[in-house]
């Protein structure tokens, strides 16, 4: 191996080498170009070390820095070459430095201008006109390992600037490049601080489909972690051209992020923000009062067919009469039962009858405020910089007790030590503090606990505790609010360190060599409380509390090589080459014990806790070398072409399959700067052509794959062979099954891009469409039970197909005399995922089921996944034509006000066969609108976004419009259900038959919404009342999001998260909340 | 130049550490490779993993559909109990208790899953273990025939449920186990059984000190079920000659110690599956199968009210004026129930004359329920008008007294407890061999028989008359004294011998009722009812036709228009292994 890097580092050499000799046209040996670039080097350092020495002949020059059209520019950077000496210029534009020499040369530079160099001779006033440099206005783009002029990108890179993040106030910075990169889409849980899920270009393979984040040159999770303030920019890399570089990692794009840093010569500057808001959920279930919820009881009664429709509570008369009391069970008032001296909490309770009906959204929702806080130091030297932030973000959920809070630190350094020499730091501290219940889009958690309740439940009993289900007929929910309350010292504590150490060495010019090393570190603790639910009719009686700790240690070491050089001033290399090399390990422990003596968190301790003592704890870790390298090749910025390659070694492949290549090219043709294009130019400022072609990886099929164990497990390998009743004996069970012929999946991406700009650069135009195909996709083949349940490798075996295209759309432009700023910007993405291939068998379907109902599957020919069930076709209005149906089942559901299915295979029975597919979880088209004006120091943004064409299985209404369980119901439950004289309702009868609840498309709904996201109206105070306080900026501004929602979809909220194979079940979901807040931003 | 030659050096060492081998090589943490089970303390873990299936459940990779209990398959789907809860919950259950089970139904393939899947691929390995291991050859022969017995077990469950379709897997055939055809020649799993646990009979031990492993008689035991199955009394009868004769099992004096967890592993027992709660979270080693059965409602309060004896039961053991069964009219009218009628309201219980095993086996309302109180009715179930008036039932049950130590205390399924499953115990032995006797017209060995079990059935009744009508909230839970008369028999209870027999139908009837009495809701009623049909066919279909259309008295919408077929005497084969294994596995017929 080591005789293999070494050589492959002097084949990069060479690689450079050769470059060199090629393009200097001259026919000297390697060795030779090696020897001369050493002596230039070495010139270079005497030149440093001497430049000290170098002091005689000193004397003052001062002058004035003007720009053409601008007049006095302060704050620029005058500075003698090769040396600390520097001066900055005043207000009024002039300057005072003594120069060692008249052979000193002069450097003016000011951000956006082009640096000027004027040797100084004899003179004494030296007055500089500064040009403004359009190429430095240009957005330089962060790629791996290197950055580019986006005018120069081959590959399909998005790029979004702090200024396009701070517009929305989302704590996830990743969240907020929702519909503000094409291509990608995001979806956010709602819970407070909650993670987005985010998909590149679809869905690439059914394993984890997630992006490669990297912050810094440091791999990482998804962008919770980082204070949204802190960041410079985010990169998309979305084709395989681009994230090639990434190799194994790379195939489900990659976003890498980018934090500021302090820049040279500058002052410092101090940012602080403060914005203070409310949070409220928008939306709740249209749910049955106590009265009409009696009504349905009856309905229920009368459609069964029962002799005395009605129950325990509501009676069994000829209507429902609604009781003073539920528990006991329909007492009215004067009830010995009721007596409160009975009461004795928990053998004897007393549930009131709630007459009205609980609104258990409304008492589980709250108006959460949110915090948000951060202050910025950046600025610089002559030879260091450096920007420090810190920050608390602290939110309130939208539910009850629920409450996360994160504190940010950062400081990000870099100095010249010489001028060959640089060396800088990054390190980020994050400390995250959670607390409550976050359960979410499941049928246990607080939110869906408050569509399962029934409205004739109080929240408290008569003396103040908590009531619930225990009273009769009253299902199985747990009282949401109690569930909240109970769960509100729930914590979880992250503490994170993450970051990186690196120096970099210019050798000759245009030639760098760095070696980063990159950290990421963190500490997991959270601790749940069991309390005693005695008014569930599913009780816990006993407390107990459970903690858990994990650690996760990342760290990579990256060398690389950079070479970037022009030659006559056409022709522009630049290449990287490098190796990384990285190793994550994680390990966890948990315990739990209950019977606690007090229930007060600072006594529920685990040794305090006296009975059911258990514990766990594991560990794994993997690890990765690869070497990589790209040349970009430039020519009259017309003709550019990028070639990668990266060859990665993975602890997670089979010893057969360790190391894998992945290659890619792509080339650009930038026809606007052709000739023949002249006449053109007029009003179309540029247009460029992009292809590419390439390969990425996934690895992520856990860390083991290779190996077959067998291991011990206290419940499925464990026995009580004494007979001792609570105890076992402890055995040994298969496993995994391992395979060594693993290797990665690889993703090939055929991209074709445009980009153009028109009508002086206002107008910007770009789209790519792109092919994607998975071959090779890992995947977990279903092994027959025969051969044991020992959990089978990954083998690679799938193949997988998207399609699609990225659209985006900018116009910005000014009017009154350039009062008015506005600008527009569109962006939208479109994509089509397809199974070519599961295993070898064409048939292989992968289904996922909830409550015993199946309800997405994936299989070749169809997207992963899409929604399969039954079609029906309508509601049976006569006996006549149920009987003439075919039957369903072999049962006696066929009867008028049940569902008459489809017969798809025609066999004249309906059965689990007659099932099919009936729905994408995937949109046609999800897409962004913002807006941008701005007048006399005011802003305005909007920003729309919206998803069509995707469709959502209510999973909710199988609750609460077809009563699974004895839980709450919807309106249309009691009045928009079949009954002989209601023959066009929407519902069948509401019987609560298992069958009408069977997955079907009466569960299939339109999730196309579009949305208002974010509203925010900013002003900045005038500059001369800025100057009377001596402060640089104050912006002020008004934020609200969720604004405005348009969607046919009837659960909570159409824009849900949720992704994998159960795609698209909304089975109850933290809504997207309504935000409203004010802020502020001083600059000093 | 001297700082260069320091980068580039630090490049080089990094190439170098970087891609030593050893780096990429990561190892799994916390499990272990097979090549480590090769000794004594090796294979016994083997073992120990194997009979970690026994009970049936594997929370979560299989649950419910895979207790030994076979509630569902052997008990709502017959005449005994109903699926109880609601309507809409565990819905793969309303197909069972319907009989229209579907392929795709998931209760039948966590019964495939665990017992073919986990528990016979287990026991396959360990007999490979023990094969590569060098032990003295008696420890050799003992783990083999524990081992087999456990296979046969596990074979034995899945045949009792699906029928001869099951493809037998011996250990020779581990790896080529997805080859093999289900579609078997006629009695060719039924030697498969018989083989093993012919050698487990062979080389087990009397007794065990170790009360979870099976002993020779269990084999024996076993191997008679499995030949009662298809009514081969000649095999079935030495066996049961041979445990009766060795003088090692005896009836307890009590009917309830065969529920109690104070008698677990008793006098009774021949083969238990043992249940252990609070050692870990959620009580997972006791046999969380049944986790659903428990009473879900008011002050009992655990989960989830399934498995609720049916009317049809209830009427079962009314007896005549002799204490004898009412074997032809006892369907003709339902004993008294309170279905509709709310806790609060007044409710004497059916004064009829009652075989006193009722009250240790259904929960009825206003008679003591163990030592939880006077059963409140409806209070307690979850949802009568589907669930029926009966609480779930008293046998799996445990005393309020053992709550906290006999019972699980954390998680969800707080109804499962340590009273081990009697799996095959000696009244099983007796009630076989009476069976036996009364295909050969030996009447006094029937009488014998039926007659202990019967008279062992009197010697404890539930006590405690309830001398109130209406019960005040506030007597949680035995009220103010004298509203429960603990003197007094709870019923009135009344159960006779029989003193002959005029034929050997009239022999049958009465020791297949005293079967379905003495083993009601215990797993074995759909199964009996299935073996009694090979002597008289049609029997099974007639007797579930007939509880199905009566039940409509009780349950207006529940068995409405179910029909009992053929098909539905056996589950279908999973149709996701058939799907795995299309040209391997053949489907049930009639599916």
């Amino acid at each position: 191996m080591l005789i293999f890097d070494f050589y492959w580092i002097k084949f990069s050499l060479i690689l450079i080498e050769t470059n060199l000799t090629n393009l200097f046209n001259q026919k000297k040996s390697t060795m030779q170009i090696t020897t001369k670039l050493r002596r230039i080097t070495l010139f270079l350092f005497s030149m440093v070390l001497s430049s000290g020495i170098l002091l005689a002949q000193e004397r003052t020059i001062t002058g004035k820095v003007t720009a053409e059209g601008e007049g006095a520019i302060p704050g620029a950077n005058v500075t003698v070459q090769g040396t600390t000496i520097g001066a900055m210029t005043g207000v009024d534009g002039t300057y005072s430095l003594k120069v060692p020499g008249p052979t000193s040369i002069l450097v003016f530079s000011s951000v956006g201008y082009v640096t000027q160099a004027i040797t100084v001779g004899s003179q004494t006033t030296i007055n500089v006109v500064i040009v403004s440099d359009v190429k430095a206005l240009q957005e330089v783009v962060v790629v791996g390992y290197s950055t580019r002029l986006k005018d120069q990108l081959t590959g399909a890179v998005s790029n979004v600037t702090e200024k396009d993040l701070k517009v929305t106030s989302a704590p996830s910075a990743v969240t907020r490049l929702q519909g503000k990169v094409s291509g990608v889409t995001i979806t956010t849980p709602n819970t407070p601080g909650g993670e987005p899920t985010i998909r590149i270009r679809g869905i690439g393979t059914i394993n984890d489909p997630n992006p490669l984040y990297v912050i810094d040159g440091v791999p990482v999770g998804p962008g919770n972690n980082l204070n949204p303030d802190d960041i410079e920019s985010i990169s998309v890399l979305k084709d395989a051209s681009s994230t090639a570089i990434y190799g194994s990692r790379g195939a489900n794009g990659v976003i890498l992020i980018t934090t500021k840093r302090g820049l040279k010569n500058q002052k410092a500057n101090v940012t602080f923000s403060a914005r203070a808001g409310i949070k409220q959920a928008a939306n709740q279930y249209s749910l049955l009062n106590t009265e009409e919820y009696g009504q349905a009881v009856f309905l229920y009664g009368k459609n069964i067919g029962s002799a005395s429709p009605g129950n325990d509570q509501y009676g069994h008369g000829a209507t429902p009469v609604v009781p003073d009391y539920i528990l006991p069970a329909g007492a009215k008032e004067g009830d010995p039962g009721t007596d409160p001296s009975l009461y004795n909490y928990p053998d004897y309770v007393i549930f009131k009858a709630s007459k009205p009906g609980t609104n258990w959204y409304n008492e589980i929702y709250q108006n959460g405020v949110v915090q948000d806080y951060s202050l910025q130091l950046s600025g610089g030297g002559t030879n260091t910089s450096y920007s420090f932030s810190t920050s608390y973000y602290d939110e309130q959920g939208i539910l009850k007790y629920t409450d996360f809070k994160r504190y940010n630190f950062r400081l990000n350094t870099e100095s010249t030590v010489t001028d060959w020499l640089r060396v800088g730091q990054s390190l980020q501290a994050v400390f995250i503090d959670q607390k409550g219940d976050f359960g979410n889009n499941g049928e246990g958690t607080p939110i869906s606990q408050a569509y399962r309740m029934q409205p004739i439940i109080p929240v408290y009993d008569i003396e103040g505790n908590f009531a619930g289900s225990r009273a009769k007929n009253m299902g199985n929910a747990a009282n949401p609010v109690a569930d909240l309350y109970r769960s509100r010292n729930n914590d979880g504590k992250w503490i994170r360190g993450l970051g990186n150490i690196f120096a970099e060495a210019t050798i000759i010019k245009g030639l760098s060599v760095k070696s980063l090393f990159g950290y990421n570190i963190g500490l997991w603790n959270s601790k749940n409380y069991t309390i005693p639910t005695y008014e569930s009719s599913e009780p816990n009686k006993i407390n107990g509390m459970a903690q858990s700790m994990n650690y996760d240690i990342f760290w990579n070491w990256v060398n690389t090589v950079n070479y970037n050089v022009t030659i006559a001033a056409v022709h522009k290399l630049s290449i990287v080459a490098g190796t990384e090399a990285y190793k994550d390990s994680y390990q966890e422990f948990g315990a739990s014990r209950s019977v606690y003596f007090n229930e007060s968190p600072d006594y529920m301790y685990l040794s305090s806790g006296e009975s059911n003592k258990d514990n766990y704890g594991s560990g794994s870790a993997n690890s990765m070398f690869s070497q990589f390298g790209r040349v970009n090749y430039d020519l009259m910025g017309k003709y550019l072409i990028e070639a990668t390659i990266r060859r990665d070694g993975s602890s997670r492949f089979g010893s057969n399959k360790r190391y894998g290549i992945f290659p890619a090219a792509s080339v650009a043709w930038v026809i606007s700067q052709e000739d023949f294009m002249k006449s053109t130019l007029s009003w179309m400022n540029q247009l460029k052509l992009r292809a590419g072609y390439g390969t990425a990886g996934n690895d992520r099929i856990g860390n083991y794959n290779g190996f077959s164990t067998y291991a011990t497990n206290g419940y499925t390998a464990s026995y009580d062979l004494n007979g001792v009743t609570s105890g076992v004996v402890s055995g040994f069970i298969p496993n995994t099954r391992g395979s060594n012929d693993v290797g990665w999946e690889t993703t090939k991406t055929l991209n074709f891009g445009v980009d153009s700009r028109f009508l002086n650069n206002t107008l910007s135009f770009s789209l790519d469409i792109w092919t994607r195909k998975t071959t090779d996709m890992l995947y977990q083949l279903s092994v027959p039970q025969v051969l044991g349940l020992a959990s089978p490798p990954f083998v690679n075996i799938g193949d997988m197909k998207n399609t699609g295209y990225d659209l985006s759309i900018g116009y910005n432009n000014t009017a009154l005399n350039g009062k008015l700023t506005y600008a527009v910007n569109l962006t939208g993405s479109h994509y089509k995922n397809e199974v070519t291939k599961l295993s070898n068998n064409p048939n292989e379907i992968i289904y996922w089921n909830t409550r015993q109902v199946d309800y997405t599957a994936a299989t070749v020919g169809h997207a992963f996944p899409e929604f399969y069930g039954y079609k029906v076709e309508g509601i049976f209005q006569t006996a006549e034509e149920a009987a003439a149906a075919p039957v369903a089942f072999g049962t006696t559901y066929n009867q008028p006000g049940h569902f008459k299915f489809a017969d798809i295979n025609n066999d004249n029975a309906i059965t689990t066969a007659d099932r099919t597919f009936i729905g994408s979880p995937h949109p046609k088209f999800t897409g962004g609108l913002n807006i941008d004006l701005g007048y006399a120091g005011f802003d305005l943004n909007l920003f729309f976004y919206g998803s069509y064409g995707n469709k959502l299985i209510n999973y909710v209404s199988r609750w609460i419009d077809y009563g699974q369980f004895d839980g709450g119901l919807s309106k249309d439950a009691l009045y928009n259900s079949w009954t002989s004289t209601n023959t066009g309702a929407r519902l069948p009868m509401y019987d609560q038959s298992a069958i009408s609840q069977y997955n079907s498309t009466a569960f299939v709904e339109d999730g196309s919404f579009l949305r208002l996201k974010n509203l925010r109206l900013g002003y900045n105070i005038p500059g001369t009342l800025l100057n009377k306080i001596n402060m640089k900026s104050i912006v002020v501004y008004f934020q609200a999001s969720n604004l405005l929602t348009m969607t046919k979809y009837r659960g909570l909220d159409p824009e849900y998260n949720s992704s994998g194979i159960s795609m698209g079940i909304d089975q109850g979901s933290w809504p997207t909340p309504r935000e409203i807040s004010f802020g502020i931003i001083l600059g000093i | 130049m001297k700082k260069l030659s320091i980068i580039s050096g630090m490049l080089l060492m990094t190439l170098f550490i970087s891609c030593s081998k050893s780096f990429l090589d990561q190892v799994p943490q916390g499990s272990t490779a097979d090549n480590v089970f090769y000794n004594e303390k090796g294979v016994n873990s083997l073992l120990t993993g194997t009979y970690a299936m026994v009970p049936g459940s594997a929370l979560w990779t299989v649950s419910w559909g895979a207790s030994i209990t076979n509630w569902t398959y052997g008990s709502v789907a017959s005449d005994d109990a109903y699926k109880g809860s609601e309507k809409t919950d565990q819905i793969p259950i309303n197909e069972i208790e319907q009989w229209q089970v579907s392929t795709t139904n998931n209760y039948p393939a966590e019964k495939w899953c665990l017992c073919i899947g986990m528990g016979v691929n287990r026991a396959n390995i360990t007999l490979n273990a023990i094969s590569k291991t060098t032990l003295p050859d008696a420890t050799t022969k003992e783990l083999v025939a524990e081992t087999r017995f456990l296979r046969g077990l596990f074979y034995f469950e899945s045949w009792l449920v699906f029928g001869d379709k099951i493809p037998l897997i011996d250990e020779t055939k581990i790896d080529a186990a997805n080859t093999i055809s289900n579609d078997n020649a006629p009695g060719a799993v039924l030697a498969f059984i018989i083989a093993d646990l012919t050698y487990a009979k062979d080389n087990l031990p009397e007794s065990q000190a170790q009360p979870g492993r099976p002993t020779k008689y269990a084999a024996m035991a076993l191997a008679a079920k499995a030949y009662m199955q298809v009514l081969d009394y000649t095999n079935a009868k030495p066996l049961l000659n041979a445990i009766i004769a060795s003088g090692k099992y005896s009836l307890m004096p009590n009917f309830h110690d065969n529920f109690r967890v104070d008698k677990n592993n008793n006098a009774e027992s021949i083969f238990e599956v043992q249940r252990s709660v609070n050692d870990y979270n959620e009580s997972l080693n006791a046999e969380a199968g049944i986790g659903l059965n428990a009473p879900q409602g008011g002050d009992i309060g655990t989960c989830c009210g399934f498995h609720c004896p049916s009317q049809n039961l209830a009427n079962a053991f009314k007896v005549d004026a002799n204490g004898l069964p009412l074997f032809d009219t006892f369907n003709n009218v339902d004993l008294k129930n309170d279905q509709g009628k709310p806790s609060n309201e007044d409710f004497t219980p059916a004064t009829d004359a009652l075989d006193p095993r009722i009250d240790w086996t259904i929960g009825r309302r206003g008679i003591p329920y163990l030592d939880w109180g006077i059963n409140r009715g409806g209070d307690w179930i979850r949802n009568q008008p589907w669930g029926g008036p009966y609480i779930p039932v008293e046998k799996t049950f445990f005393n309020k007294a053992d709550r906290n130590t006999a019972s699980t205390t954390t998680g969800w399924q707080t109804g499962i407890d340590a009273n081990n499953i009697r799996y095959i115990r000696y009244a099983h032995i007796l009630l076989w061999r009476a069976e036996i006797a009364a295909s050969e017209g030996d009447y006094p060995t029937v009488l014998n028989y039926v007659n202990q079990i019967r008279t062992r059935a009197g010697h404890e009744v539930v006590m405690g008359k309830v001398n109130i009508t209406k019960l005040p909230p506030s007597v949680y839970p035995w009220g103010n004294p004298g509203d429960v008369d603990f003197t007094q028999p709870a019923a009135n209870y009344h159960i006779g011998t029989y003193t002959s027999f005029a034929s050997k139908e009239e022999a049958m009837r009465a020791i297949q009722w005293e079967d379905r009495l003495e083993f009601a809701t215990e797993g074995s009623r759909f199964f009996d009812l299935r073996r009694w049909d090979i002597a008289k066919p049609g029997s099974m279909k007639a007797t579930l036709d007939a509880f199905a259309a009566a039940d409509i008295r009780i349950r207006p919408d529940v068995m409405k228009g179910a029909i009992f077929t053929e098909k539905a005497k056996y589950q279908p084969i999973p149709q996701t292994q058939i799907d795995l294994q299309p040209d391997v596995l053949k489907q049930n017929s009639g599916y």
